[in-house]
């Protein structure tokens, strides 16, 4: 069979220990147990102390690091509000990032959110939709760098 | 933490490099630019001559600068896409350049003092 482009995803499931907790949604994903979430402020609608950044999130986008960078601060702004007794406007629009490597040397960065915008970090410098050398070079050197830092709590 | 602040970057950095190998880096650099600064106060001016000897290392400083960058992400002269690329190897054989031109100008500022 002829084919232009191929993208193989293993079976992918939330571990033991949430699958088998009153955590994940009922009605959806509910053969990979992703924990229920509001999709805008992260919180669990039945518990309402229970945040979900990250892939165990069961939210329609995501299940990237690029993602976690900008769940995190919308959860924290929302536990934060709770401590103070104050209510967040914090939303995460569902921003996630596809660095998608088209050959060794070149890569698209594409961005986009719930609604299939394209969110690009660099407007008007990184095309989001051409084969570029810097897209590789981001991929290669800054970002994997980007997400260590962000592990720190400096990024 | 969205915004990109001069934390992030350096955490970035440290990241990318190692934190030994980044800081190592800006001492380096540090260091080369007070020789260069401390060569041009001790000789009151910029010595032409040796100015022009500098610059003749300075395709040498863009085509190392261009090697490496090339060599650390696996990727050569095929993989330029677009305009954006063209201006981000301008930039790495401008920085490889001047670097090359200041470090080629102190060699032979501090090698000349010590003939004399
Ligand atoms: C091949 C590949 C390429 C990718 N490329 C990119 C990319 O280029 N850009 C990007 O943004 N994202 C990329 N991602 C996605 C990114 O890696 C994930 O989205 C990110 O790591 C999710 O982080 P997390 O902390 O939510 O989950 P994880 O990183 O999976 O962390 C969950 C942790 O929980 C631990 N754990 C599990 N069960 C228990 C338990 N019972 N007790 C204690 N600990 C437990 C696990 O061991 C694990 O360490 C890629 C993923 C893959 C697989």
């Amino acid at each position: 069979m002829e084919y232009d482009f191929i993208n193989v995803i293993p079976p992918m499931r939330a571990p033991d220990v949430i699958r088998n907790s009153p955590l994940p949604w009922a009605d959806k994903w509910t053969d990979q147990g992703w924990v229920e979430a509001d999709k805008h402020s992260l919180r669990h609608p039945r518990y309402p102390d229970v945040f979900s950044v990250g892939d165990i999130a069961g939210v329609p986008k995501g299940k990237t690091a690029a993602s976690v960078k900008w769940q995190v601060p919308v959860a924290m702004a929302h536990l934060i509000a709770d401590i103070e007794g104050k209510q967040s406007n914090e939303s995460y629009n569902g921003y996630t990032s596809c660095p998608l490597i088209t050959r060794v040397g070149r890569a698209m960065l594409v961005e986009f959110d719930y609604k299939n915008n394209l969110t690009p970090s660099f407007p008007g410098v990184i095309a989001p939709l051409e084969e570029l050398w810097i897209s590789w070079l981001m991929k290669e050197v800054a970002l994997k760098a980007t997400y260590n830092a962000m592990l720190r709590g400096k990024a | 933490m969205n915004e990109l602040t001069l934390s992030t970057l350096l955490a970035v950095f440290e990241e990318m490099f190692g934190r030994h190998l980044f800081w190592g880096l800006v001492i380096a650099c540090t260091i080369i630019a007070f020789l260069f600064i401390y060569v041009i106060i001790r000789d009151n001016k910029i010595e032409a001559k040796r100015l022009v000897r500098a610059e003749l290392w300075a395709p040498v400083g863009a085509a190392i600068g261009i090697a490496f960058v090339f060599f650390i992400t696996s990727s050569n002269f095929a993989d330029i896409g677009g305009p954006i690329d063209v201006i981000v190897l301008i930039l790495i054989a401008v920085a490889g350049a001047v670097g090359m031109t200041i470090l080629a100008y102190i060699v032979q500022s501090l090698s000349s003092s010590q003939k004399s």
